[in-house]
């Protein structure tokens, strides 16, 4: 059996002390990089505490689920071929749609619309992704060289529909992280594109989760079905107005809430993302927008246009 | 020692560069298995004097800058599994299979726990976490477990370099 020395205690020399040390090192780096020194002794208290419950509540809709789901698997069979027939009627109106956003878009361009011109900064490729399964961000190869700031809008083209797939979160001079629509620290101001109602979307950390769009009033959600595009409001000062950000998936009524939670598919395949395209959103007219972005980032110029 | 931990960082690195890179669009359903952590636990269970889990610290600072995840979220959650594999090191001996794969599945699942740690303290709004239901982490931890026999194998070809050695060895 091992002897401690007298006096030696949890020293850094010690057994235990070198990997409490950095433990605790580990921590102020977490505390230091997400802003969350100062309240920290609070949260440890109310997290613990959060956490108990979260466990418990875990454990039990854990235990809920799989009794219901037995039951469940009757109704599904019967849900399926109801849900066959509907995907055929979406499929129709998915064509129709296209073909009436590429009408808009042309009758946009001759009435001359000067609001929320978007300048795609450059265009990216995707080089990597995080080390783990907790974190999603994604490495691309354009940095601060090719004029990439943080916080800008990154979309994507996927079958013929431009998408908001992120927004930038750190840069380096010839790299860059993205963050994904999916991830939980995600937010942006979104609204329907149908009854143009306004609510914050945000992640729930996995590409296979649906998004959540909170804040919208039960009064107003009575109006939002099933299919219902979502498009970004433009409101917030980084993502550009009608970028389409994905479909209504599920509205939820949460009893204890005066607010409906609604469920979105993102418009974007997450798993298939190759490139990116970075965009800056302008609300100068188009004239002065080109010249700015030809004056800022004249070696990406040949990748840039003008997107409404 | 120094010469050893180098070697050791370099190494857990070079695989979390492959997992970013190579791996990005997971083996399984999306899941990447995590090379790095399954060399942190070996570098962890060989070594005395903490270098596993100074290793453990160095790798996961390394993915910080890889991540967007929080700066020191890899650094903890990587140095809590190699800590605690260098307890065991007393208490068990490793053979060529079954050891490992107990190895890389506990060492995963005591990362996720160390996340669940970040998250009860940071808060959901900061941090994300392993959801320890979730059918993705089982998988991570089952890949894990498989990888660890052949890396250790692998590992011990390369004893010389990751392994300190004290006077009297």
């Amino acid at each position: 059996m091992a002897q401690r020395r007298p006096g030696r205690g949890l020293s850094l020399s010690s057994r235990h002390g070198v990997p409490a040390a950095l433990m605790a090192a580990s921590l102020l780096l977490v505390s230091i990089s997400t802003k969350s020194i100062i309240d920290l002794p609070g949260r440890i208290v109310s997290g613990a505490a959060g956490g108990v419950q979260r466990v418990f509540t875990g454990i039990g809709s854990f235990a809920k689920r799989t009794v219901f789901s037995v039951a469940e698997l009757a109704d599904l069979r019967n849900q399926y071929d109801a849900l066959l027939e509907r995907v055929k009627s979406y499929e129709t109106i998915e064509r129709s749609y296209a073909d009436t956003m590429a009408e808009n878009a042309r009758l946009k361009e001759q009435l001359g619309f000067a609001q929320n011109i978007t300048t795609i900064k450059a265009s990216a490729q995707i080089i990597a992704k995080d080390p783990g399964n907790i974190y999603s961000g994604y490495v691309i190869d354009k940095g601060i060289s090719a004029g990439v700031a943080k916080n800008l809008a990154v979309a994507a083209f996927q079958n013929g529909m431009e998408g908001l797939a992120g927004k930038i979160l750190e840069v380096q001079q010839k790299s860059s992280i993205v963050l994904p629509l999916f991830d939980q620290r995600f937010f942006v101001s979104a609204r329907l594109s149908r009854t143009r109602t306004e609510g914050l979307v945000n992640g729930q950390g996995n590409a296979d989760e649906p998004l959540l769009m909170n804040y919208i009033s039960k009064l107003n959600a009575a109006e939002i079905q099933v299919g219902d595009v979502v498009v970004t409001s433009g409101l917030d000062s980084i993502y550009p107005a009608d970028l389409v950000v994905g479909r209504v998936k599920e509205i939820q009524l949460p009893e204890y809430s005066s607010s409906a939670v609604i469920l979105i598919e993102p418009a974007l395949n997450f798993a298939k993302l190759e490139y990116l395209f970075i965009l800056q959103k302008d609300e100068k007219a188009p004239e002065t927008a080109m010249d700015s972005t030809q004056a800022e980032a004249p070696a990406s110029a040949s990748a840039s246009g003008a997107r409404r | 020692m120094i010469k050893t931990l180098l070697s050791s960082t370099l190494i857990s690195s070079l695989f979390l560069l492959i997992q970013t890179t190579w791996l990005k669009n997971g083996l399984f359903w999306g899941v990447v298995p995590d090379f790095a952590l399954v060399v942190i636990l070996w570098i962890a269970y060989y070594n005395r004097d903490n270098q596993g889990v100074l290793t453990g610290f160095l790798s996961g600072i390394v993915g910080d800058a890889m991540s967007s995840s929080p700066f020191g979220y890899l650094s903890f959650i990587y140095t809590v599994p190699a800590y605690l594999a260098s307890l065991l090191r007393r208490a068990m001996e490793l053979d060529a299979f079954f050891m490992p794969v107990l190895l890389g599945f506990a060492g995963t699942i005591a990362k996720g726990l160390a996340s669940v740690v970040l998250l009860v303290i940071f808060g959901s709004g900061k941090i994300n976490a392993y959801a320890l239901g979730d059918f993705h982490f089982w998988m991570e931890a089952a890949l894990n477990g498989a990888a660890a026999p052949p890396l250790f194998w692998l590992l011990r070809k390369a004893k010389n370099f990751l392994v300190a050695k004290r006077v009297g060895d």
